[in-house]
């Protein structure tokens, strides 16, 4: 497998305020790559110091075993970019836009059409083609601005945050649309502070805080990185304060609430805990409703690394 | 060319409104011309001679004979020397010009200075001008011949030569061909309309499109596409100014077919055109500027009205400057429709290529360009400015 992306202590600076601070990454040809972090924790400035769109202070960038340089447009040609605010021109319709951004890399008329057409398939825009993008709804919108910047089939796809206030269903459908172009083979680098959707499409995962990546690996071995073990639920009509007490003393348990008659336990890593849960509300005599375990997520990840939780910042 | 094309695909998403510009701005222009060259038709033929009084301080051989050189043309009227009076004369409009010769006026002129005769008119002395650009001709001529070296009797007998022929000149027009002197004063009314309706369409397409162009999210896509940023930038260049160029070419056609033709036989029309090129210059960088500033449409839109609106107040077009304060005659100098219309004002006026028009000329054209270069680095700083992304 070819290194497709590798960022050496990348240091950059807006005055006093270190954005990068000695980050470094590496992405392989073929992966899905999460990059997870809250918001301002330096997303957004590696893609654009990534892509030379920024100056950076120190460190090395290179892409597909070149250095990137901001006239490196032959490594430009097989890049893709999809940024987080929608880049389109509003008096343009959608085929229009799609073909201005693709005759960007691609000079031959028929080759250009034809790679057009493919992106309005791919994104299922067809019935929309002479639209004019304020006529078409945010999801819609979305999809328009994943087109452009994958109409010329690049190898690497940099998507920054392309989610934000997408609704459900239309997040879905681009989260899809980003493993089918990975099938088709392009490399992916995905930006995001929503960790449902690096666990739903990631292949690895970089998390990041205050400009440092602090944690890279899959998301099992980045769960397994931590000391949090699963989280069970279980509802349960009545339960006295003594019993909440031995509760806390079984074995591994790390924390635990009870609020409105459903009891949260969390575990350190450990095995049995929710035998051990259940045999002790036998023993008990408590009756008890729906159980359900989690395991533990990025979230908890990023919050025993951090001390903070990665979300509502 | 993709970028090129597209630009003209933008440009025509926006045809409705710049027809409209067009259509509105033609019929302006031609009512204008008509009303404005109708009530001063007869005089212009047949020029009413103004009552003119020569205030002579200097009694030298020069100002005697620029005192002679007026009184051919004109009524000369005699008042005293007296300041109260001068002005219960032209109050009664007993005399509508009084020209004051200053003392040692040739003597100083002969040691190089700059001396300048004194004028005081009526307000709405509509004829004064013609005064005014007779004085102008004749000391222009006398400061030519002196800076060739000739004595100052020798400067003042070519003079007098050379303006007893500009006098023919004139008669002759009038009499074989009243037209010529007309069609001049309908070019002079068409195309001093022409930078307002320059100026709105440059803005309401040039920067709209280009502001399209200069949106933050698209240009960061663009800058990462693999054409480069060079050849992007040169076809937009390219674009705006095959488009203003067409407008502006447009203009002068419709200014032809306006004047009947009759301005295609005249010379006239050549300085007309040159003049309303370097004014499309100056739109194109001002319209280069404000879609480096503002980015919404809106604002452009507001700018339009406000660049094409105060440029044509301030610069002397809807209303002559004469009418105005003397303050709001010295800032119209930092605008460059000012420019425009003084070089527009000399191209009417002349009948004959001479070497001080020609000067005059193209010392307006100059400036005219000297703010097109002064608003085009405006519009380079602050979108070397911007291309730094946050
Ligand atoms: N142009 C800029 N000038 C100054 N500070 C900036 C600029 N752009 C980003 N920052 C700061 O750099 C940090 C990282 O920002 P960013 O890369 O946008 O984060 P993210 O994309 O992860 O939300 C934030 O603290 C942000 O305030
Ligand atoms: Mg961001």
């Amino acid at each position: 497998m070819q290194t497709v992306v590798k960022i050496n202590n990348l240091v950059k600076r807006y005055g006093d305020l270190v954005a990068l601070d000695h980050f470094n990454l590496e992405i392989m040809e073929g992966e899905i790559f999460g990059l997870l972090g809250p918001n301002g924790s330096g997303k957004s400035t590696t893609i654009h110091c990534l892509l030379s769109l920024l100056e950076y202070d120190k460190g090395d960038i290179k892409v597909f075993g070149e250095e990137m340089k901001p006239d490196s447009y032959h490594l430009k040609k097989d890049i893709g970019i999809i940024m987080q605010n929608v880049a389109v021109f509003d008096r343009l319709t959608v085929e229009e836009n799609i073909d201005y951004f693709c005759g960007l890399y691609i000079k031959d008329k028929k080759k250009k059409k034809e790679l057009v057409q493919e992106a309005i398939d791919f994104v299922e825009l067809n019935d929309f083609k002479k639209f004019y993008p304020k006529k078409l709804s945010g999801g819609l919108l979305r999809r328009l601005n994943i087109a452009c910047g994958i109409a010329h089939k690049p190898k690497l796809i940099i998507l920054d945050e392309p989610t934000v206030a997408v609704d459900p269903q239309s997040r879905n459908n681009i989260l899809e649309g980003i493993k089918r172009l990975n099938k088709e083979g392009a490399t992916i680098i995905y930006t995001t502070h929503y960790m449902e959707e690096v666990e739903q499409i990631c292949t690895r995962i970089a998390i990041m805080d205050k400009g440092k990546s602090i944690a890279v690996g899959t998301k099992e071995e980045l769960k397994s990185m931590v000391k949090t073990g699963e989280t069970i639920q279980v509802d349960v009509p009545k339960l006295m304060e003594n019993q909440l007490e031995q509760i806390s003393k079984l074995p591994h348990t790390k924390k635990l609430s009870y609020e409105n008659e459903v009891l949260h336990v969390q575990y350190t890593k450990g095995k049995h805990n929710l035998i051990r849960l259940l045999d002790y509300f036998r023993e008990q005599d408590i009756a008890f409703g729906r159980v359900t375990s989690e395991l533990p997520t990025l979230n908890d990840v990023f919050l025993e690394i951090t001390g903070k939780e990665l979300r509502d910042q | 060319m993709q970028v090129f094309n597209t630009y003209f695909r933008l440009v025509q998403r926006k045809k409705r409104l710049i027809l409209m510009y067009i259509i509105i701005f033609t019929a302006i222009a031609v009512v204008m011309m008509k009303v404005s060259t109708q009530d001063e038709n007869l005089e212009k033929y047949t020029r009413r001679s103004v009552k003119i009084s020569v205030i002579d301080r200097d009694k030298s051989s020069l100002s005697k004979s620029l005192k002679a050189y007026l009184t051919d043309q004109n009524e000369m009227v005699s008042i005293p020397d007296k300041e109260k009076r001068i002005k219960d004369e032209l109050y009664w409009r007993n005399v509508e010009y009084v020209l004051i010769i200053p003392e040692n006026f040739q003597q100083l002129l002969e040691e190089g200075q700059k001396v300048d005769v004194i004028s005081k008119k009526i307000d709405d002395a509509v004829n004064a001008v013609y005064v005014d650009e007779e004085i102008k001709l004749f000391m222009s001529l006398f400061s030519l011949y002196q800076s060739a070296d000739y004595s100052v009797e020798d400067a003042i007998g070519h003079v007098e030569k050379d303006v007893a022929h500009e006098v023919l000149v004139n008669t002759v027009t009038k009499e074989d061909g009243e037209s010529a002197f007309k069609v001049a004063n309908e070019g002079q009314y068409y195309f001093q309309y022409v930078p307002y309706v320059l100026v709105s369409v440059c803005i309401l397409a040039i920067s709209c499109i280009l502001a399209m162009f200069y949106q933050e999210d698209v240009r960061k896509r663009c800058i990462c596409s693999s054409m480069k940023l060079k050849d992007q930038n040169q076809q937009l260049v390219l674009a705006s100014l095959l488009f203003s160029f067409g407008v502006t070419i447009l203009f002068i056609i419709i200014g032809i077919v306006v004047t009947k033709g009759e301005l295609l036989g005249q010379i006239n029309l050549l300085f007309y055109s040159i003049n309303a090129l370097a004014f499309m210059f100056v739109s194109i960088a001002l319209a280069f500027m404000l879609a480096n500033l503002f980015h919404s449409e809106t604002a452009l839109n507001g700018c339009s009205n406000v660049f094409s609106l105060g440029f044509c107040f301030l610069g002397g077009i809807f209303v002559p400057l004469w009418v105005m304060p003397d303050s709001v005659v010295t800032f119209a100098h930092f605008v460059p429709t000012y420019w425009y219309v003084q070089a527009n004002d000399a191209v009417s006026y002349m009948t004959r290529v001479t070497s001080p028009f020609l000067k005059e000329f193209f010392l307006n054209v100059g400036v005219q360009m000297c703010f097109a270069v002064a608003l085009l680095s405006i519009g380079l700083v602050v979108s070397k400015k911007r291309r730094v992304f946050s």
